[in-house]
């Protein structure tokens, strides 16, 4: 299951789409460009793959005596 | 050779031009011509019905052209002008250096406005005279008829391509060869890829009371060069080579100066009243000549 | 707060420097272009001239944005950190015990301090603890120092054999905490508690050893394993304190037991049986003592319709003497009337009850008290007569009844502690009830052990020794130190004394056979992960990683619009 720790960084994509339109020599709809800024606003959001573990030991206790 | 296209080609571009010249011509209109009769008012006085003006008569004068509603108002003779109506000159000189072919784009567009020329010139009525000129000479050329080699060579000289001795800039075309008629529209087809002052060719242009008007064809290939890294660019033309790196830099300062070369040839032609045209060749035909021929004269709508 | 590398491998990154360099140096291997306007790039910059390479990659933009684009990037992989100056953690090291460590002591020596300065890292203050399975054994080491643990850990020698590590690493996870690692340094895959790591250091090995032996008389029998997935060849031979004997070439099987049998050196009261070495040396040397048992004296006393029983009786104990008087005796045995009903105890004895001929069977099912002399024997089928008993006293324990009455009781305090059959065992089926004989049995053992004299016996490595020694005499000792109520950890002779007094001569083998087993060991740790988690807690990079990385994408931009060319389709494109 994956999820994002910094879902704000998604805007940096959109600031991206603006810059690739004003400048429009950066070309940055080439491939290659497009990738690596769409892999590099993926690293921002820091998603996160949780994975189940293998379990782990739950150990419950109760005092014997009613004073305890 | 010289990547000329097949009759076949040749006759679809000529096709394609008679009528696109219904639409756009040449600049024939708001110019006093002179000619042979024909359709256009020329500079002299004619036996047209288009009234021009009034003068006394003098004798020698032609007795027919005495305006006798005037005798009888003033009691003086009174000569009737009528303009004469002349046949426009038109010399068309396609630049047949190998850079107008050095793409598929730039060479059609070349021979499409060369054949536009020409119709646009026929259809107009007007004589008509063709030329195809090279670094070295001239030839008088028909329209749709593929140039022999024998042509070829005397036009251009003897083939320097690959000679990798040769290191020469590319050489204008031969102007001076060619028998431009007096006071006819001079118009000249060439891409304008030589260095040097325009000076000496627009004076040829403009000479013996001519028009000039220049359809410059270029290709994206010169505008916005694909290049990058290092590369070996070898001249076209003379076949010259040099190693270049090419980065973002460079390539902004190769366009400054493709610029500035057409810049310069647009501000001295305006001296010599010469009009200087380019025309784009990936573009649609006549969304090209609107760009820039259609405002700035060169070409005119046809109504 | 102090800089650090979360993952000092990203630096691998940085091998991009020249293979970039080499791409902007292959460059010159230009493409050829043909172009029209070559006048124009004429009046731009001089042109590039062969050998000036150096000059020219100096010259060009992209290659230093690019360059330093890399060494962004590696510096982001290698995930820089700011270790908190107040952070701290706990690391518990837990060795695995078994014997079988012993075999990768080197590999241990290894692979701990490079582990261990991993986890230094990831903590401003690290205190460390190093413990080890057994859980009788004290906290090898707890401090701040790692050298410290690991003269510890060089220093330790595992003595267990197969056994349970669940609570050492439940008391080291708890000593850990929350904030803290557990690492269980072993040499095999094994279960463990969550939140436990393990550091594996083994690796498979072709051990060949000596797993048990017998020796009756002069005859000794041993069993050979090849506890290794090949067929394995070794020698072996008897060693002796005067010579050694011929060498013997064994092949064995995967996983093949062999039985070697032969007769102890005359003479010789001790030897050893040695296999040529491989990996594991415990298993190598079988030493070996010739049984000297204590022997137990008995005296019988009964009338003549008692001789057959009695000797019946001695003839199937063994290691007994039966004595003429009684004086000496250990255990009298002795066939009594019922009456006197309470007879003065005289040491220890079994008393046998003596009665007249009846007809009259016991009625009832007989009934075991939970004993250990009684523990696991079956009484069902013992037919008994209806005699007179021997009256029931306080203080008697006993161990069988039938119904109402006790059949077999103990009677006497310790030093007298007798047992008394109270049926008569010639008018029963008792002497051949097993349950019945055996019970005898354990009860002449039971003196054999208590009885203060010397014998010589094998035993196995960490065996539990029951040495009865005087009462008022000194405290026992083990030859050599050590705790005398168990045989040495390693193989080897050992003598048990009280004062200048032998007790117990004998010779410890190791025969754990799944211990000598190493098919399973492997080399592993779940450390990685580990360590990156500890410094992600102990550390700060929020701040940096957004930074690092927007920095990046800006020297993206600016490459790319370095080498950029203009747009495209764009009418006229002539610039100015």
């Amino acid at each position: 299951m994956i999820r994002f720790a910094a879902p704000e960084w998604a805007l940096l994509a959109l600031l991206l789409v603006v810059v690739a339109v004003a400048w429009r020599r950066l070309q940055l709809w080439l491939p290659l460009r497009a990738t690596c800024l769409g892999l590099l606003v993926l690293a921002l959001m820091q998603p996160e793959i949780r994975r189940l573990g293998k379990g782990l030991d739950l150990w419950t206790a109760r005092p014997r005596r009613r004073t305890a | 050779m010289h990547l000329w296209p097949k009759d076949s080609a040749l006759r679809a571009i000529q096709t394609r031009m008679q009528n696109a010249a219904r639409r756009v011509r040449l600049p024939l209109r708001n110019r006093v011509w002179r000619g042979e009769s024909g359709n256009w008012q020329g500079a002299g006085v004619g036996s047209s019905i288009d009234f021009q003006d009034h003068r006394p008569y003098l004798p020698g004068d032609d007795p027919r052209y005495i305006d006798w509603q005037a005798y009888a108002r003033t009691g003086h003779y009174t000569m009737k002008l009528y303009r004469e109506e002349v046949s426009p000159r038109v010399d068309v000189a396609l630049d047949v250096s190998d850079s107008m072919f050095f793409d598929d784009a730039k060479r059609e567009r070349a021979l499409e406005l060369f054949f536009f020329c020409a119709e646009s010139a026929l259809q107009a009525g007007s004589s008509l005279r063709c030329h195809a000129v090279g670094t070295v000479d001239s030839v008088p050329w028909t329209p749709g008829a593929a140039l022999r080699e024998a042509e070829w060579t005397r036009v251009s000289g003897p083939p320097t391509l690959g000679d990798l001795s040769a290191n020469a800039a590319p050489a204008p075309p031969a102007l001076a060869r060619v028998p431009w008629r007096q006071g006819a529209l001079r118009v000249l087809v060439s891409d304008l890829l030589f260095p040097g002052s325009p000076e000496p060719h627009l004076s040829l242009l403009a000479a013996a009371k001519g028009r000039g008007v220049v359809l410059v064809p270029y290709c994206r290939a010169e505008s916005e060069p694909d290049l990058d890294g290092n590369v070996e660019l070898a001249d076209c033309e003379t076949g010259a080579r040099r190693t270049q790196h090419i980065d973002g830099g460079v390539l902004d300062r190769y366009r400054r100066g493709y610029g500035r070369h057409f810049e310069m040839w647009k501000e001295h032609a305006r001296r010599y009243a010469v009009v200087v045209a380019r025309v784009a060749a990936e573009e649609n035909f006549h969304d090209a000549l609107r760009a820039d021929a259609l405002p700035i004269g060169a070409v005119e709508m046809t109504h | 707060m102090s800089l650090s590398f979360a993952n000092p491998a990203g630096f691998w990154a940085l091998l991009a420097l020249p293979i970039l360099l080499g791409i902007h140096l292959l460059q010159r291997q230009s493409r050829r272009v043909v172009t029209s306007t070559m006048f124009l790039f004429d009046t731009l910059t001089p042109v590039s001239v062969e050998g000036r390479r150096i000059e020219r990659l100096r010259n060009s933009l992209p290659l230093w944005l690019q360059l330093a684009a890399v060494v962004l990037l590696a510096c982001i992989l290698a995930g820089p950190r700011w270790l908190r100056r107040d952070s701290s953690q706990r690391v518990v090291v837990v060795l695995d015990s078994s014997v079988s460590m012993g075999a990768f002591r080197d590999e241990l020596a290894r692979a701990l301090p490079a582990h261990l300065q991993t986890l230094t890292r990831v903590a401003a203050r690290t205190e460390w603890h190093l413990l080890e399975t057994d859980p009788a054994r004290p906290t090898l080491y707890a401090g701040t120092e790692l050298d410290a643990l690991l003269a510890a850990a060089k220093a330790w020698v595992p003595h267990l054999g197969k056994h349970d590590f669940a609570p050492t690493l439940n008391v080291a996870r708890g000593l850990a905490r929350e904030a803290g690692v557990t690492v269980f340094v072993t040499d095999r895959r094994t279960d463990v508690p969550a939140g436990v790591e393990i550091l594996a250091v083994g690796h498979p090995l072709d051990n060949c050893g000596w797993v048990g032996v017998s020796v009756n008389g002069d005859r000794w029998r041993a069993l050979v394993q090849n506890h290794s997935a090949t067929s394995q060849t070794r020698s072996w031979h008897i060693e002796t304190e005067s010579g050694a004997s011929a060498e013997t070439s064994l092949t064995l099987a995967p996983g093949q037991i062999r039985t070697l049998g032969g007769t102890l050196p005359a003479g010789k009261n001790r030897c050893e049986l040695v296999l040529s070495k491989d990996g594991f040396a415990l298993d190598d040397r079988l030493p070996l003592v010739r049984p000297e048992p204590k022997r137990v004296a008995l005296a019988v006393n009964g009338d003549k319709s008692w001789d057959a029983f009695f000797n019946h009786l001695t003839g199937s104990l063994p290691d007994v003497d039966v004595a003429s008087g009684t004086a000496r005796a250990d255990i009298r045995l002795e066939a009594r009337a019922p009456a006197p009903a309470a007879n003065p105890a005289e040491g220890r004895a079994i008393i046998f009850l003596s009665a007249p001929n009846s007809t009259t069977n016991l009625a009832g099912e007989p009934l075991a008290e939970n004993n250990p002399l009684t523990a696991g024997l079956v009484w069902n089928g013992l037919l008994c007569k209806q005699t007179d008993p021997f009256m029931h006293q306080d203080g008697d324990e006993t161990l069988v009844w039938q119904g109402d009455r006790p059949l077999i009781f103990l009677r006497g305090g310790r030093a007298e502690r007798s047992l008394y059959v109270n049926f008569d065992v010639r008018q029963s089926n008792a002497d051949r009830l097993p349950a019945f004989v055996v019970l005898l049995n354990r009860f002449v053992e039971s003196i054999r052990a208590e009885k203060v004299s010397f014998e010589r016996r094998n035993v196995e490595t960490n065996q539990a020794l029951e040495v009865a020694g005087d009462q008022a005499g000194p405290p026992l000792g083990m030859s050599g130190g050590g705790d005398a109520s168990r045989a040495p950890f390693s193989p080897g002779f050992f003598e048990v004394r009280q004062g200048d007094r032998p007790l117990l001569e004998g010779a410890a083998h190791f025969a754990d056979a799944r211990e000598s087993d190493f098919k399973a060991a492997e080399t592993f740790d779940t450390l990685e992960g580990k360590s990156s988690q500890m410094a992600a807690r102990n550390s700060r990079d929020d701040f940096l990683w957004p930074v690092l990385a927007l920095a990046l994408g800006a020297l993206f931009l600016a490459n790319w619009a370095a080498t950029g060319r203009g747009p495209r389709g764009v009418r006229g494109g002539v610039a100015g």
